[in-house]
């Protein structure tokens, strides 16, 4: 349904996208994971007919963005990150605008109205002004008003940043079920757990190139079974507690990040001894451990070095 | 142009208007109130509710009695307060004596004047007035209109009595219809107005305040509701309204379509309330000409839309947005007349005034209302609100696509 190749956007001298490719089939939910400023909203905006590229292809349903971006548009729907509503209208005159402009008139556009105020749960709000919405509302009546024209695609971009845990749960239900009724999704999100429970495929994107592209399972197992063990410890002692992990057995690498101190192990059960004794040894106080089993996380990390919540620099 | 996508965003935009009560207040509501106001606090131009008496100074080298029929009108007037010196003034004392306030308008009177309304040879009278003074401005509409009585007058009577005779108030004894067309055509005595420190304000029709101060008000609030608009633009420009628009079916000339109309719509539809109340409310006639009545409506809201898309355009916030539209309002409606006639300022500041769109406006609102104007009377300043209109929409529409482009 989407191909990307070879993608390059670039803002100036500064390529804020650099060679991205990727295939998306028809139906499939497939998410963009990265931080702050990697290159996910540029990459929807080109695919989106936003942004023209200034280098390589992007396809969808067989149409070319660059030159057929009309044809584009009749297929996509896009959820911007940011409320792109009139929040001074209620929801249904909202809707009823975006159908309109969308083609949509008539008895099919007031069914088509009932049908998503009904799935974003604000049938009994539709005549409320949206400036007087939850946050977690804002955000249904958003994604819903993406959906207005029937759009093939659906790229959601960043739709639950800002909301508290229980509307982001309602918004990834609403989604979970558009991926279940064969909508082709692109989500970007910097949050990993919504990528590991969304999506069928994920590409993890950082300062604009695509670094891993598989299913939740393949990614996690390119980094094999190594653990994460974060520990704070003085700062004065950080020198000697690195060079004391490289010399036992199981460490891959050590690194710092925000003043404590991260342990790749392949078994991190089998260095917590050596850790221990350590610490003792050298009446060294332990602040804070804590020891993560192989997840998104820990792949960025492999990956970039940085986590996922960091800003791209 | 896709039909269906602008006529959604007109329908989105007149129906945000209808929803915002608070703004339904500034949209119709306050400029009927400030035009209350301002018309009663302006009062009545003619100069009938001003308990303080102005003096004309007639400088009367005449001596004939068509002088005293002259000087009736003003004279029964209580305003007025006439003084007559049978002494010749230079036209610098005049404007001396005007500058000086020791009178609101002087008139010279040649020798022959009452001879020229006999149909002896024609006589121009001088009047000096000073255009800040109301009072000068209505003067010199008595004077015209008294002086072309007499003058048709006294060219009928010259049919039956010498030249040199005085003319009686009541008219002539016989009456010739190709006399009366001639002197109609070809008046025997003409008045030559100067206007101290200001443009000869030869057009200068108006009697009362509520004939500038409701077109001006309308003029007023339907810029000033629009350019403070401008931040809905910069608001959609933020929260990737405009983006979503973009990626929906509506192309970058039906958006720029949609936007344009859509605030034309809402300044055409609160100028005609505004046109219609002040009607209602302070009997305003708008002239015989609604051609040119429409033009400048249109033209005007053509431009205030225009204007409030390049500035949503150009500011980088709301707020922004928000204080240079009210800010720039201000300044067009100062300079162009629409706050106090432009009349009443020095000449340089008229010419400037004229060369704004709210100058241009307003001058068509006052020939329309005041002087009987017709769309060939208008046509030269509605061609210059014409040019305002092509430049902004110009420059809004290459400021807009861009924005969609990127």
């Amino acid at each position: 349904m989407i191909e990307v190749r070879d993608l390059v956007k670039k803002y100036g001298p500064q390529k804020a996208v650099d060679g991205v490719s990727f295939d998306v089939a028809r139906g499939e939910l497939f998410g963009l994971l990265g931080p702050n400023g990697a290159g996910k909203t540029t990459t929807i905006g080109v695919l989106s007919t936003l942004l023209r590229a200034d280098g390589g292809q992007v396809r969808i349903g067989g149409h070319d963005v660059a030159t057929a971006p009309s044809a584009v548009r009749r297929l996509i729907g896009v959820v911007p990150q940011e409320i792109a509503l009139y929040t001074d209208l209620n929801a249904r005159d909202n809707l009823v605008f975006w159908g309109r402009l969308h083609g949509l008139g008539g008895a099919a556009l007031n069914r088509r109205v009932e049908e998503l105020l009904v799935l974003a749960d604000l049938a009994d709000q539709a005549r409320r002004r949206v400036e007087t919405f939850s946050g977690g509302m804002m955000r249904r009546l958003n994604l819903v008003a993406g959906l207005i024209h029937q759009p093939e695609v659906l790229f959601l971009d960043e739709p639950t940043v800002g909301i508290d845990a229980q509307a982001r749960s309602r918004i990834l239900e609403l989604i979970a079920d558009l991926g279940r009724q064969g909508l082709t999704v692109i989500y970007t999100t910097h949050y990993l757990e919504e990528a590991e429970q969304l999506c069928d495929r994920i590409g993890v994107i950082d300062r604009g190139r695509l670094v891993a592209l598989g299913d939740k399972e393949s990614l996690i197992g390119q980094i094999g079974d190594v653990d994460l063990i974060r520990l704070a410890i003085p700062a004065d002692r950080h020198e000697a507690f690195t060079a004391a992990c490289l010399g036992w057995e199981g460490c891959v690498g050590v690194g710092e990040r925000r003043g404590r101190i991260e342990v790749r192990a392949r078994d991190g059960g089998q260095l917590l001894p050596h850790i221990q004794a350590w610490l003792e040894a050298g009446g060294v106080p332990l602040e804070q451990l804590e020891v993560e089993r192989p997840n998104l996380e820990t792949l960025y990390l492999n990956l970039t070095g940085r986590g996922l919540r960091e800003e791209a620099p | 142009m896709n039909r269906q996508v602008i006529g959604a965003m007109v329908r989105l935009r007149l129906l945000r208007v209808v929803r915002d009560r608070g703004g339904l207040v500034w949209l119709l509501v306050m400029p009927m109130v400030f035009s209350y106001l301002m018309g009663m606090l302006m009062g009545d131009w003619s100069g009938s509710s001003q308990p303080a008496r102005r003096k004309l100074l007639v400088s009367d080298l005449d001596g004939g009695p068509a002088v005293s029929l002259l000087l009736g009108p003003l004279r029964a007037n209580d305003a007025y307060e006439v003084a007559v010196v049978d002494t010749a003034f230079t036209d610098a004392r005049a404007r001396e004596l005007v500058d000086a306030r020791r009178a609101t308008a002087v008139l010279q009177v040649p020798p022959g004047f009452s001879a020229a309304l006999a149909g002896g040879p024609r006589v121009d009278l001088r009047l000096t007035i000073d255009g800040d003074r109301l009072g000068g401005q209505a003067a010199r509409t008595l004077v015209e209109g008294e002086l072309a009585r007499l003058a048709t007058a006294g060219a009928a009577m010259s049919l039956v009595a010498p030249p040199g005779t005085p003319v009686p108030r009541d008219g002539a004894a016989s009456f010739d219809e190709g006399a009366f067309v001639d002197a109609w055509e070809s008046p025997r005595v003409r008045l030559r107005a100067a206007t101290l420190g200001r443009l000869e304000s030869e057009d200068w029709g108006l009697t009362r305040s509520h004939q500038h101060v409701g077109p001006s008000y309308v003029l007023f609030f339907v810029l000033m509701f629009m350019m403070v608009s401008a931040k809905d633009l910069v608001q959609e420009r933020r929260d990737r309204t405009l983006a979503r628009l973009v990626t929906s079916r509506a192309s970058a000339v039906d958006l720029v379509a949609g936007y344009f109309l859509g605030g034309m719509a809402v300044g055409l539809l609160q100028a005609a309330i505004l046109l219609v109340l002040n009607a209602v409310a302070f009997k305003l006639d708008y002239g015989d000409a609604p051609l040119a009545l429409a033009a400048v409506v249109v033209l005007f809201a053509a431009f205030s839309s225009s204007a409030a898309i390049l500035l949503g355009t150009l500011a980088r916030s709301g707020a922004q947005a928000d204080g240079l539209g009210t800010g720039l309002t201000m300044v067009m409606a100062a300079i162009g007349g629409l706050w106090w006639p432009l009349e009443v300022v020095p000449a340089f500041m008229q010419v400037l005034g004229r060369a704004l769109p709210t100058g241009q406006a307003i001058s068509i609102f006052h020939g329309l209302v005041g002087r009987g104007w017709g769309l060939a009377e208008a046509a030269p300043l509605l061609g210059g609100l014409l040019l305002w209109f092509v430049a902004a929409f110009t420059l809004a529409a290459w400021r807009l696509r861009r924005q969609i482009a990127t």
